[in-house]
């Protein structure tokens, strides 16, 4: 009953509350399309003065008055059409006033031409100097009329793009506020402030009055004008104290003019008065019955309590022991847990090591097809080239042959013509044109062109031995290896490479074979030599890239180390260099793999030993180790055939 | 020379009261028997609309009303309007006119503005003045023609306009108050032309460029310059004051008293006035006595 009393109290509170702030909210609302309103109408006004001072029967007169048309044939009726058409804007229709007070044409000399008013208006044309363009409050010449505040709204006549005159309309202001404010009382109008002012309903006050009428001028009105207002209908309720009220103000888009609003502030924020009391009583009830209503429900809920009291204590103690039960049992699993917990973080650490390791080698396997595929084909084409060579070889050398025979034909001819009786101008000829083809010169040259041509065509079939000798698939057999020739095939491979940036030393000793795979060797040596060549090519400050390779015998094995002169391996790189995938080259260079395949084939199969130091002035050596015997079965496991990072 | 255009005048009487003397005579008592109002107007101006409406139908619609008739509007050119009322063809010749032949009767009154003319006098009755006018010179405001300056006086107003017509084309309408020889436009050395159409289509020929100078009746220039504002000037008068009137036939004596009474009642009550003023509102300045009733 009392939660009842109490919502219904709070909910009538809450309605009157929200009327009063939504009718504070309307009357916001409602003044500013009061002001909207205002200024509509002036934006109107000003267009109805544009539009009249750019008609043509305006603009007419002008003209007809430039071309010299006299006042007597003609010029008159310019200004009895232009008075007609301004009479359809003062002239009141019926009831309705008209929408301005009067209208005037002015020359450029500022002569009124035409003036037209509303016939109720005390308004005379020789009321007005039209030398404002704003605001005017004009006394009527009739000492019996009161003040009438109006708006002027000015507007050129332009003429062959110069002002010939101008259209300026008169706006009542009382007018204004009739058409938008009709329950207007009271209508004041200050020639000192500049400004009129009414007000509408109790509490609420407007102005119209120059923009440049601030809050402090706009007290010092009030104070010192407002016992000039006789209105017999002014409200009763005391002088207006600007402080409590509320200024708005609404600047017009007409030049220098603002409407204000001058708003009893009870009107715009609620107070709450007429509800205090329902509030404080609602409040009272409510407290009362609310206490009243804990206590008793206070006295029952204690004595439900005594009686329940034996209850909870023999449950207590069945949930004592429960707990304990709960407790030995959750200790064991947590045991459980634990070991359980660091089983699995062994299997993931497995788990993680295979994959890796998994990853790796497919990388190999991938890399292995790949290259396996590029020197099969090189393979391809050594034996492609083997055989063209051999015939343009062969051929060669009989062409040599014969031009041998030749050359001593020619010796004959000489010694023949030098000898004989022949007639002399044949000689001549002979000689002649022996000069011009330089005989001595050719015969000189043609042995030593010869010489040079079988040099290079050994050096193909060289070159395209030692690519055979790369990628012959029947040598991944094991057979008796000599490094000496693995790395002569090398360097003529991988010429190439070092060609213009590196100067080769061989000190090459006579050496052992070893028991290998040839092309697996050649293919550690290559890619020693090649890095060799990158660690010179990324060195900026040598004159002369070098690469040194020696061979020698140690015991039971042999050696064979390359050494440049180029950037070096960092010291903090060299425990990893061996290891897949790991580079020092930009990326794109190299793959990571050269060395852990070099060091795959050395350690791993052919069970020899590969070692790297940095030398004290600058570079790497490289120093491979192979035993004179090998393990067989190693040797025949697959490797990547990977050249060079 | 009068004794001459006496007998003239009386011969022409004759001849077109024996013209006529073959039909019924139209009168008042026809007109009431009829039960309607022949009302022969021609558009022009702010007169007669073409449509039945004008200053000249409100003021006959009146009296059709005052004589307790039924109004009709019969519109009829200038080249007819005058045989249409009378009977008879008739041509001017100066301040004379030829009967030309009978043509059928379609009409009581005239009133669309009609000048009192002396050859029109002779086969019309008018009615005492309903209309001040003059002929005024005008021209289009974008060629080189210039108004004059008033020199208070009209006759030498006159001769400045003429002054400025040698070489120039100026139009006017045969046998109308615009006929440039009732103002012996020739002997200004001008190019003068007749139109054949309406008296409303001289404004806009001079506009067009068609022609240098019209001649226009004070009302309709007054409504050519609202007609079309900027574009027509006036240069000067052409001619001295005149006066427009209602006419009737010869023998429509009583019609046309009748009439005359009722334009009389109609000034003093103010009711003309203000017929005037809605059809023409800026005559007043330029007819300030008519307006007045002082005329």
């Amino acid at each position: 009953m009392v939660v009842l009393v109490g919502y219904l109290l709070y909910l009538n509170y809450n309605s009157q509350n929200a009327l009063q702030k939504m009718s504070a909210s309307q009357f916001r609302t409602s003044l500013n399309s009061w002001s909207e309103a205002f200024n509509y109408f002036l934006v109107e006004r000003e267009n109805d003065i544009r539009e009249l001072a750019a008609s043509d029967f305006v603009a007419s007169y002008f003209i007809n008055k430039s071309i010299g048309m006299s006042v007597k044939y003609g010029l008159q009726e310019s200004r009895h059409i232009i008075e007609r058409r301004f009479s359809h804007f003062t002239d009141a229709t019926g009831d309705k006033k008209p929408i301005f007070s009067a209208l005037a044409l002015r020359d450029a000399e500022g002569a009124v031409v035409v003036f037209s008013k509303d016939a109720n208006s005390r308004i005379e044309a020789d009321d007005f100097d039209f030398s404002d363009n704003t605001f005017k409050i004009v006394r009527s010449t009739d000492p019996s009329h009161s003040i009438e505040a109006l708006l002027e709204i000015t507007a050129s006549v332009w003429i062959n793009e110069k002002i010939a005159g101008s259209v300026v309309g008169l706006v009542s202001i009382h007018e204004l506020y009739r058409r938008f404010l009709p329950k207007q009382a009271l209508q004041h109008v200050s020639e000192s402030y500049h400004l009129v002012s009414l007000t509408n309903y109790s509490g609420l006050y407007s102005m119209i009055c120059s923009r440049n009428l601030d809050n402090s001028m706009l007290k010092n009105y009030f104070q010192n004008e407002q016992s000039s207002w006789t209105d017999p209908s002014r409200p009763a309720d005391g002088p207006i104290i600007p402080d409590s009220f509320e200024i708005i103000r609404f600047p017009f888009d007409k030049d220098g003019l603002e409407l204000i609003w001058l708003v009893d502030k009870s009107l715009l924020y609620h107070t709450g008065e007429p509800h205090r009391f329902l509030l404080v009583f609602g409040t009272i009830v409510i407290s009362v019955m609310a206490c009243a209503f804990i206590a008793g429900k206070q006295y029952v809920k204690s004595l439900s309590l005594v009686s329940r009291l034996d209850i909870f204590t023999k449950l207590k103690e069945q949930i004592e022991k429960k707990n304990v039960a709960l407790l030995d049992e959750m200790k064991q699993r947590q045991a459980i847990e634990e070991e359980l917990r660091e089983l699995n973080e062994h299997l993931e650490k497995r788990v993680r090591e295979r994959s890796k390791e998994l990853n790796k080698a497919l990388s190999r396997i991938f890399l292995q097809e790949k290259l396996a595929s590029i020197g099969h084909m090189a393979a391809g084409i050594a034996h492609e080239l083997n055989n063209p060579i051999n015939f343009v070889q062969i051929n060669f050398n009989t062409l040599q042959t014969y031009f041998d025979h030749l050359l001593k034909l020619i010796f004959l001819h000489r010694k023949v013509a030098a000898e004989s009786s022949a007639p002399s101008h044949y000689v001549t000829a002979l000689s002649k044109f022996e000069n011009q083809i330089g005989i001595d010169s050719v015969l000189e040259d043609i042995p030593v062109m010869f010489d040079e041509s079988r040099q290079g065509f050994g050096r193909i079939a060289a070159i395209i031995e030692a690519m055979r000798n790369f990628s012959r698939k029947e040598q991944q057999n094991v057979t008796d290896v000599d490094l000496n020739k693995c790395i002569n095939d090398t360097l003529i491979i991988s010429r190439y490479e070092y060609k213009y940036c590196a100067v080769i030393e061989k000190h090459l000793q006579n050496i052992s074979t070893v028991e290998g795979i040839a092309e697996q060797l050649n293919q550690v040596f290559l890619n020693l030599v090649v890095n060799a060549v990158h660690a010179i090519k990324g060195a900026e400050d040598i004159k002369e890239g070098r690469i040194i390779i020696r061979t020698w015998q140690e015991s039971n094995h042999v050696c064979c180390s390359i050494e440049d002169n180029g950037t070096g391996i960092e010291k903090k790189d060299i425990p990893y260099i061996f290891e897949p995938f790991y580079t020092t080259k930009p990326p794109g260079k190299g793959t990571g793999l050269g060395l852990s395949i070099s060091y795959d084939i050395i350690v791993l199969r052919h069970k020899g030993d590969i070692l790297v130091e940095k030398k004290k002035d600058s570079g790497t050596r490289f120093t491979v180790k192979i035993p004179i015997a090998a393990r067989r079965d190693l040797l025949l496991l697959p490797v990547p055939a990977v050249q060079s990072e | 020379m009068l004794k001459r255009i006496c007998l003239i005048t009386m011969l022409l009487a004759g001849s077109l009261a024996c013209a006529n003397a073959g039909e019924e005579r139209i009168d008042l008592d026809t007109v009431r028997k009829n039960g309607v109002l022949r009302h022969l107007g021609v558009p022009y101006a702010n007169f007669v609309s073409g449509d039945g409406q004008g200053m000249s139908c409100d003021l006959i619609r009146l009296f059709a009303q005052r004589i307790g008739v039924d109004y009709q509007y019969v519109e009829t050119s200038w080249s007819n309007v005058i045989g249409d009322l009378v009977g008879q063809k008739v041509s001017p010749d100066g301040e004379n006119i030829h009967l030309l032949g009978e043509t059928p009767v379609r009409g009581d009154i005239i009133s669309n503005g009609l000048t009192v003319l002396p050859w029109r006098q002779k086969v019309l009755n008018y009615s005492k003045p309903t209309f001040p006018t003059g002929v005024w010179l005008i021209a289009s405001s974008t060629g080189e023609n210039r108004p004059i300056v008033p020199s208070g006086n009209m006759d030498e107003d006159i001769s400045n306009v003429k002054k400025k017509l040698k070489g120039k084309s100026v139009v006017g309408i045969k046998n109308t108050c615009l006929d440039p020889s009732l103002y012996d436009i020739s002997a200004t050395g001008a190019d003068v032309r007749y139109f054949q159409g309406s008296m409303n289509d001289l404004a806009p020929m001079v506009i067009g460029g068609d022609i240098d100078y019209a001649l226009l009746d004070v009302p309709d220039a007054l409504v050519a310059l609202e007609k079309w504002p900027g574009k027509t000037i006036v240069i000067g008068p052409v001619s001295q004051p005149q006066l427009m009137g209602v006419a009737f036939r010869k023998e429509s004596l009583e019609l046309q008293a009748a009439f005359d009474s009722f334009l009389t009642e109609l000034k003093a009550n103010g009711e003309y006035a203000e017929l005037m003023k809605q059809y023409y509102p800026g005559l007043s300045y330029y007819f300030p006595d008519f307006i007045s009733g002082q005329d």
